[in-house]
C-alpha cells in the first residue's frame, strides 16, 4: 500500500514536471511567434532631407591634399627622417675623431724617420 | 539590366537625380533592416542615414559583381554591426567606471540601445524585448542570419547573397541560432 502511494507520488510528480517543460518549450515557441507579428514602421517624413543634409555637409569638408598620408604614416617618416639624422651626425663625429688621429700618427712618422721637408729657402 | 548598369554609372558620377531615386527606392528598406538589428527608431535612422552617406562614399568602388540591392544591404549589415559593437564596448566602458568610482548612470538591462520599437504591440513589448535581448547574447554570424531572416523578412537565398556564406551553412547556422536562442530564452524563463 505504502509503495503504491510513493508510485502514484512519482508519477504525479513526473507529469509535472513534463508539464512544466512542454509550457517552457511553448512559451519559447510562442515568444519566437511574436516576432512574426512585428509591423513595418515606416521612416520619418524628413529622412531623405536629413540623408541629403549630411551628403552636403560631407561634400563641404575639406579634402586633405593627401590622403593617403594618414598620421600613422606620418609619424613613421618622421621617426625615420629622425634615425638617418643621428645616424649621419653620429658617423660624421667619429669620422673627424679618427682623421686627426690619423694625421697626429701621420706626423709623428714624418718626425720619427726625418721626412719633413725643408720649407725655409735659403737665399746666398 | 541595361537600366541598372546605366543607374550605376550616374550613381558613380555623382548624379544627384540618379542618388534621389536611390534614396526613394531603399530608404524604407534600409531602413527596416537597421531596425530589425537595432530596435530604436532613432538609433535606427541614425544608421540608415550612414549606411546612405557610404553608398554615396564608395558607390564608385562598386564593382558591379553582386546587385546592387545585395551591395546596400551588405553595407547596411556592416553598419549596424559596428553600431552594435561600439555602444557594446561603450555600456562595458561605462560599467568599467563605475566600478572605479566614477558614478555614471547605467542602464538596467545590458542591451545596447534602449528598447523602442513602434512596429510592437504594446502587450508584446516584454516579450519581444527578452528576444531581443536573447538574440544580442548569439554569436555575430548567427546574429546576422537570424535577425536577417525571421526580424528582417529575408529569403535564405537574400541572406546567401548578402553574407557571402553557402546556402547550406546559411541553414546550419540558422538552426544553431534557433537552438540557441531556445537554451537562452528557458534560462531566462527558469531565473525568472
Amino acid at each position: 500500500m505504502n509503495n503504491e502511494r510513493k508510485f502514484k507520488i512519482k508519477c504525479a510528480s513526473k507529469n509535472i514536471v513534463m508539464k512544466t517543460i512542454k509550457n517552457n518549450n511553448l512559451g519559447n515557441n510562442n515568444t519566437l511567434d511574436i516576432l512574426d507579428s512585428i509591423q513595418k514602421v515606416k521612416v520619418s517624413p524628413f529622412f531623405k532631407s536629413k540623408v541629403l543634409n549630411k551628403i552636403e555637409q560631407h561634400k563641404e569638408e575639406k579634402v586633405p591634399l593627401f590622403p593617403w598620408f594618414t598620421p600613422q604614416l606620418q609619424f613613421a617618416s618622421l621617426a625615420i627622417i629622425l634615425c638617418v639624422n643621428i645616424t649621419v651626425i653620429y658617423y660624421s663625429i667619429s669620422s673627424t675623431e679618427t682623421t686627426e688621429v690619423q694625421l697626429s700618427e701621420f706626423e709623428t712618422f714624418v718626425q720619427e724617420y726625418h721626412l719633413e721637408s725643408s720649407n725655409s729657402i735659403s737665399i746666398n | 539590366m541595361a537600366n541598372q548598369e546605366e543607374f550605376i554609372e550616374k550613381l558613380k558620377s555623382g548624379n544627384q537625380v540618379a542618388f534621389s531615386q536611390l534614396l526613394d527606392d531603399y530608404q524604407q528598406k534600409v531602413f527596416h533592416t537597421c531596425i530589425s538589428f537595432v530596435p530604436n527608431k532613432e538609433d535606427a535612422e541614425d544608421v540608415a542615414q550612414e549606411v546612405f552617406l557610404e553608398i554615396y562614399k564608395s558607390v564608385s568602388k562598386f564593382k558591379g559583381d553582386s546587385k546592387l540591392s545585395t551591395w546596400i544591404y551588405k553595407i547596411c549589415t556592416n553598419k549596424c554591426l559596428e553600431f552594435i559593437r561600439k555602444k557594446n564596448a561603450k555600456k562595458r566602458f561605462a560599467f568599467m567606471q563605475r566600478i572605479l568610482g566614477n558614478e555614471i548612470p547605467i542602464d538596467k538591462t545590458n542591451f545596447f540601445t534602449e528598447f523602442n520599437h513602434p512596429g510592437i504591440q504594446l502587450e508584446n513589448k516584454e516579450k519581444s524585448e527578452t528576444i531581443f535581448l536573447a538574440i544580442n547574447a548569439l554569436p555575430e554570424s548567427q546574429r546576422v542570419v537570424f535577425t536577417l531572416a525571421k526580424i528582417d523578412g529575408k529569403s535564405y537565398q537574400e541572406i546567401v547573397d548578402i553574407t557571402g556564406k553557402t546556402l547550406s551553412s546559411v541553414e546550419s547556422i540558422m538552426f544553431r541560432a534557433k537552438k540557441n536562442l531556445q537554451k537562452k530564452l528557458e534560462f531566462f524563463y527558469k531565473n525568472e
